[in-house]
């Protein structure tokens, strides 16, 4: 093979139905990179309105025996809060990135069923719709985003929310799963001539490994929402004790999902801020193998820890140990990805631009959440902290400061490939302190909330030491943290506009997606430079010292490449 | 929960802490390793030149593999040890010292032994017989799932309606500790609170003692007219109307075991599983519109005239 570009071959015209411009255009399209942005777009609506809900919540305990919204009113809010945000913001964030960047990485016009990723898209919002339908259907679901049986079946939740979340999460775990099935296949097929499958870039590799995760989770969890609505409307006894169901069998269902989806929310955004830190340490990324590698062992282990969410059950002690091992064994794939990223950052020249300053307070963040994480996996101190604002803190750590940290990072460093234009970067600097802050202020102090024995879920609180305090300041924090966010949306919305002109390659990228045009034509690539390691562009702009020519320590290569000789 | 009252409880709050020395640790390397790179290589960022390529260090990439599993190890024996002497494993469980059968959104407690049932506050004694497990518990729910947890007494479980759990106790400090329901129940699951009343033996068996023997009605003071109530009056309201369907109190025809045991009321100090105080005028306010202090609860509101209210408060609050 030469270092000759190469022509990607057109075979047949792009497959796009109705009109070029307009509504239309959105409506009927199976480009890769309107769906993309579709789903982000999505998301961040979906985010806005879970925002907003999180915002009454914190309102409302904000103080002792607050009356702002009513026990029901409450309840069907922290429901739609946590449904809303694992099902139509993280979800969608991760596959929407996913669909946008995996064809522009590995060198592909498109991914490898276009339509299928339509229907996936639509399933998600009209999946979403269906969901908040339920609010003006006679009541939102109230049962909390696990729906624990029975209180979630019809002797004691009467109202049609349940009905409506069950069926809303249905169709968009469809869509999910076609997804995850177009992942897999996209990225074994359609990489570009003479990318191996060991070469496509972090990104695209967990976000492979994610589809197999999504394909594997998902269905256990369509199955047991199937059999809830049997239960509710066809007198189905699945999950109700009173007539000889199991109660605790709907929690190993949808457990079986709710762990694996865990590692689906937060593995491409390990693969976002693998490929963020390089690239602003101008350096390749530290131990590529051991990440990929470590990324398979979670998504393993993830099928084989979910019970660690049932230790409060009283499952017995051999049940309980054989779950706290799986789940701590979690924490060495996991401390292997922290300290790779680490090294990526060791001895490189960094950039501080606001994408950077997010992938690296993402580590401190996630590494807390790690941390704190740790204390669920010992099975005694999960029994003490389970169940009240510890968790919540320690899982809004993994989310919020891990996966949408990775994700706003992701944003300030794509959004001029997407749009052509840059985020203002010193906006976007006071953003991220914004940001920084107001979350560190919201949930830090719950930790202590929860240690102090505030359990979750809960619409008011007894005058109790300090009780009030810290709820207050986790309010305030709230407060600033959703200040940031509408900063981030009216910075975007004014740079799709106005911002500068990004050109094809602003951050002098390593991977393929800056090979081509900011935003991408239709076919995506004209030319595909050659590729011979992970790094194509790099070896492009600096043939004295391509990746290929040199060892897994960096030492010079002497030897050339068997083609070349 | 660091604040323990007993052992198990005090077991489980020293592995706690042993796990954020531990966490601690880790935090503090990464954080140093970290700063360190970013500082210098803040630095080196106004230099000429790029830095090495370096794409990794087996040497180094074996060491951080390892040495996590290590750690993990050194965490594991600890937690097996822990579970074992924190929740040590149950005999005789067809004897429990205690039912607590978990309601929307109430709890309430049998003693099986003492021949009483009581609702909404648990009164335990002084375990000191180091030999002994504690005091027995069999936790089982009448409707959804709820979790009984009160932070320094020890692990909090999970209530089932076709689940039976069973959890030893063994407070040894006198005291009133708060608790409450960590499972979602509905509507109310903030309001489902566990107060634990924890005294020396002899004060638990006068209690028991207390609790057991019915409670008999006052004969009308001569007072009567000077704004109190009649409490033989307010017994014959309380088992004409329809209290007695769902409420029992000892000693009388009432025994509908549905809602809370009402007997020795008077004696327990709040109303409504935690959210109020008890005393004459929040019971009164309780029994006309008890949805107007916790909504969405089972019992409904009673249209009584101000003097039948005041002789059944009377009667309910006699029982100390």
């Amino acid at each position: 093979m030469s270092d000759v570009p190469l022509i990607p071959e057109i075979k047949k015209p792009f497959y796009r139905l109705g009109e070029k411009e307009g509504l239309m255009s959105w409506v009927a399209t199976v480009d890769h990179k309107l769906l993309g942005l579709m789903y982000m777009a999505t998301a961040f609506l979906f985010f806005a309105v879970g925002g907003i809900e999180a915002m009454l919540m914190r309102i409302q305990l904000g103080s002792a025996r607050n009356t702002f919204l009513s026990p029901e009113m409450y309840n069907q809010i922290f429901t739609m809060h946590g449904t809303t945000m694992v099902f139509l913001v993280v979800i969608p964030l991760m596959l929407g990135s996913g669909i946008y960047l995996v064809p522009l990485m590995i060198g592909a016009r498109d991914m490898a069923f276009p339509r299928l990723n339509a229907l996936g898209f639509w399933l998600l919002l009209f999946g979403g719709l269906l969901l908040y339908y339920s609010f003006v259907a006679g009541g939102a679901p109230n049962g909390g985003w696990f729906a624990y049986a029975p209180y979630s079946e019809r002797a004691f939740n009467t109202t049609y929310g349940i009905d409506y979340w069950a069926l809303g999460l249905f169709v968009q775990g469809i869509g999910t799963t076609l997804a995850g099935i177009n992942f897999v296949v996209t990225i074994l097929t359609m990489r570009a001539p003479g990318m191996k499958l060991t070469q496509v870039p972090m990104f695209v590799w967990t976000t492979f490994i994610n589809g197999f995760l999504i394909i594997g989770a998902l269905p256990p969890l369509n199955a047991a929402l199937v059999m809830l609505l049997v239960d509710r409307r066809l007198d189905g006894n699945f999950f109700v004790p009173q007539s000889g169901g199991s109660s605790i069998l709907w929690q190993h269902y949808f457990w079986a999902f709710g762990h694996p989806e865990v590692y689906i929310m937060v593995l491409p955004a390990f693969g976002m801020i693998s490929e963020i830190l390089p690239v602003f340490s101008r350096k390749p990324l530290f131990g590529f193998n051991a990440i990929a590698i470590s990324t398979i062992a979670i998504a393993f282990l993830s099928y084989a820890v979910y019970a660690h969410h049932m230790f409060s059950v009283g499952l017995g002690p051999g049940f309980e140990a054989f779950f706290a091992a799986a789940t701590a064994l979690i924490a060495v794939p996991t401390g292997i990805k922290i300290f790779n990223w680490i090294f990526t950052v060791w001895g490189g020249k960094l950039q501080f631009t606001t994408a950077m300053l997010y992938c690296i307070s993402f580590i401190f963040m996630f590494t807390i959440g790690g941390i704190s994480g740790v204390t669920f996996a010992v099975v005694p101190t999960d029994w003490q902290t389970t169940d009240t604002y510890y968790v919540v803190a320690h899982m809004h750590y993994v989310l919020f400061g891990g996966t949408f940290f990775a994700v706003l990072g992701g944003i300030f460093y794509w959004f001029p490939k997407a749009t052509g234009r840059m985020l203002p970067e010193g906006l976007g600097k006071i953003q991220f302190w914004l940001t920084f802050i107001g979350f560190n202020m919201t949930f830090f102090i719950q930790h202590f909330l929860g240690l102090m024995g505030m359990p979750r879920r809960v619409y008011t609180y007894p005058e109790l030491t300090n009780w009030s305090l810290f709820n207050l300041i986790s309010t305030i924090g709230a407060a600033i943290l959703g200040l940031s966010i509408l900063m981030l949306i009216i910075m975007m919305w004014r740079a799709i506009k106005h911002g500068e002109r990004a050109g094809d390659d602003p951050w002098d990228g390593f991977t393929l997606e800056w090979a081509t045009t900011s935003p991408p034509p239709i076919q995506n690539f004209d030319i595909i430079p050659p590729i011979r390691s992970r790094r194509p562009l790099w070896d492009w702009k600096h043939p004295e010292d391509p990746d290929w020519k040199r060892d897994h320590d960096g030492k010079q290569l002497s030897t050339k490449r068997s083609d070349e000789i | 929960m660091f604040e323990p009252i007993s052992p198990h409880g005090k077991d489980i709050a020293d592995l706690f802490i042993f796990i954020l020395a531990l966490g601690g640790i880790v935090f503090a390397l990464v954080v140093g390793l970290l700063t360190y790179a970013m500082v210098t290589g803040r630095r080196r960022a106004t230099q000429e030149g790029l830095p090495r390529q370096v794409a990794g260090n087996t040497k180094l990439e074996i060491a951080w593999t390892a040495a996590p599993a290590v750690l993990l190890i050194a965490l594991f024996i600890p937690t097996i040890m822990v579970m074992n002497s924190s929740d040590p494993a149950k005999v005789n469980k067809d004897k429990p010292d205690v039912v607590i059968i978990g309601h929307q959104w109430w709890w309430e407690y049998q003693y099986p032994n003492g021949g009483v049932v009581t609702a909404n506050e648990l009164h335990l004694p002084i375990i000191t017989d180091p030999k002994s497990n504690g005091y027995l518990i069999h936790l089982k729910s009448a409707d959804v799932q709820h979790d009984f947890w009160v932070p320094q007494l020890g692990r909090k479980i999970d209530v089932y309606p076709d689940k039976e759990n069973f959890l030893y106790l063994k407070p040894q400090q006198a005291g009133t500790f708060i608790g409450a329901c960590a499972e979602y129940c509905g509507g109310q699951h903030a309001w489902m609170r566990i107060i634990a009343i924890v005294q020396p033996q002899a004060e638990f068996d006068s209690w028991l003692a207390a609790q057991r023997t019915p409670h008999t009605t006052s004969a009308p003071t001569t007072s009567v007219g000077a704004g109190q109530g009649d409490p033989k009056r307010g017994e014959q309201i309380f088992l004409n109307n329809t209290c007695i369907n769902c409420h029992a109190i000892n000693g009388t025809t009432a025994q509908s075991p549905i809602g809370p045991n009402l007997t020795h009321l008077g004696s327990r100090a709040t109303l409504g599983t935690g959210i109020i105080e008890n005393n004459p005028a929040n019971l009164a306010r309780w029994i006309l519109n008890p949805g107007a202090i916790k909504p969405g609860l089972r019992m409904p509101g009673y249209q009584l005239s101000q003097e039948d209210l005041r002789d059944l408060v009377a009667y309910l609050e006699e029982q100390k």
